[in-house]
């Protein structure tokens, strides 16, 4: 039966088309693409949230810690940094930011665009939430939330980062007395005396009077002996870490 | 009848496909099915079950119909399925992974596509692909088919691959290099 309207097609397609006549072989509907579409974008969005949160963490980290002092302090300080910096956040930021990658190479700018173009723009939208997360009020709530162990899951983890590295020299407190080259400090020290003082004695040539008063907040960064500290870096707090 | 299919745009079949005509899938499969038999025998270096392949593409074309933009061109993506069907069976054959990280994709490159540089070079290549693509590697001899066979410009074999257009031109350029290498190993002189 050969006329115009049968027309002769090759075996494969005689066999596809046959499966098509049959219900074999179905369209998928729209919908199932749509919705295809919206998880992969529900999933981009995701991702690149929480990868902005876990950068605005990593931030947060560093400076309420004072590790991020740690820096001031020469040579001795940049190496402790590097020693306590939060690796495993910034190795799981890593990982997001790849996933983020793959995931925007499925859209079509994101395979037009050479790699560099998507790293760095991917890279500075992260930078920029991370930013805006870190100067919300959001971390500062969650330690005083912490503090006050009304915080599940991730309370440990908030209370163990306000606490200064003690193992790594890094100590937080609250002047007491100041005198010229010395002063006593009230802070987090656990070798400090029953009432948690503790003498600082600073190993180098800086005038502490110049810059500190009583009942500041400070940063000291030395070895401790007892109930003494030999400073060789001190730096005060100035920004609040307490919740509004 | 059949006329009328012929001055139909693969755009607009697949618009009448979406919509429910399913009698129309076969001429679009028609128009294909040369070419995709060409471009997967090339790719794969004659594979055994190329028939079941381009089956396999046919059947997934026609499930994903209604994800085919109709505002882009048809051809790049139903060659997008059929690269997607080769290198899965390619993945299956080799243990090795056959596109590691390509550093050509980092930055942008420059694109040039000289019109009477490109039939002069047409002629060349077409006629050393026969002799010496087998001697290529996959990812090669692909750009080589879909440039110098298939007729695709960059932009169409970017959106087929994956890759930004610079990237094309690159990989182009490199696989004629080694079109040319493993032809003068053969003794065939790259003007012949």
């Amino acid at each position: 039966m050969n006329n115009t309207n049968t027309p002769q097609f090759n075996k494969v397609t005689k066999d596809v088309l046959e499966k098509i006549r049959t219900g074999e072989v179905e369209m998928r509907p729209k919908i199932y693409f749509l919705l295809k579409i919206i998880m992969l974008q529900l999933i981009v969005i995701l991702t690149l949230t929480l990868s902005s949160l876990l950068l605005s963490l990593i931030i947060f980290h560093i400076y309420v810690s004072g590790k991020l002092f740690l820096l001031g302090f020469g040579l001795q300080g940049l190496f402790i940094f590097f020693m306590t910096f939060p690796w495993a956040l910034l190795l799981a930021d890593a990982l997001l930011l790849l996933l983020l990658e793959r995931l925007l190479k499925r859209f079509r700018f994101g395979y037009r665009s050479p790699l560099v173009y998507i790293v760095c723009g991917t890279l500075i939208i992260n930078v920029g939430i991370g930013i805006a997360i870190y100067i919300s009020p959001l971390h500062t709530n969650l330690l005083h939330r912490a503090q006050q162990k009304n915080l599940p899951i991730i309370g440990d983890y908030y209370r163990d980062m306000h606490r200064s590295p003690h193992e790594q020299g890094l100590y937080r407190g609250t002047i007491i007395t100041l005198n010229q080259n010395d002063f006593v400090m009230r802070g987090d020290v656990e070798s400090g005396n029953e009432e948690g003082l503790v003498r600082v004695t600073v190993t180098t040539q800086m005038n502490i009077t110049s810059f500190l008063e009583v009942g500041d907040s400070i940063f000291v960064a030395g070895v401790i002996d007892g109930s003494e500290i030999r400073a060789y870096g001190i730096k005060k707090i100035e920004i609040n870490t307490t919740a509004q | 009848m059949s006329e009328i299919q012929d001055q139909l745009r693969d755009e607009e079949l697949a618009v009448l496909v979406q919509n429910g005509d399913k009698e129309k899938f076969g001429f679009i499969m028609e128009r294909y099915e040369k070419k995709l038999f060409r471009y997967g025998r090339k790719f794969l270096s004659n594979p055994d079950n190329i028939e079941d392949m381009v089956q396999d593409v046919f059947v997934k074309t026609y499930q994903s119909i209604r994800s085919f933009d109709v505002t882009q061109k048809f051809s790049p993506w139903i060659y997008r399925i059929a690269h997607n069907t080769f290198v899965n069976a390619l993945k299956k054959q080799s243990k090795s992974p056959l596109y590691l990280f390509d550093f050509d994709t980092l930055i942008s490159h420059p694109i040039y596509e000289d019109p009477k540089k490109i039939d002069q070079e047409q002629k060349e290549i077409k006629g050393m692909l026969d002799k010496g693509l087998s001697e290529l590697s996959p990812p090669q001899r692909e750009i080589l088919v879909l440039y110098f066979l298939e007729e695709m410009s960059y932009k169409e074999i970017g959106d087929i691959l994956h890759i930004p257009m610079g990237t094309v031109g690159v990989r182009l350029r490199r696989a004629k290099q080694a079109l040319k290498k493993a032809c003068e190993k053969l003794g065939i002189h790259y003007n012949e």
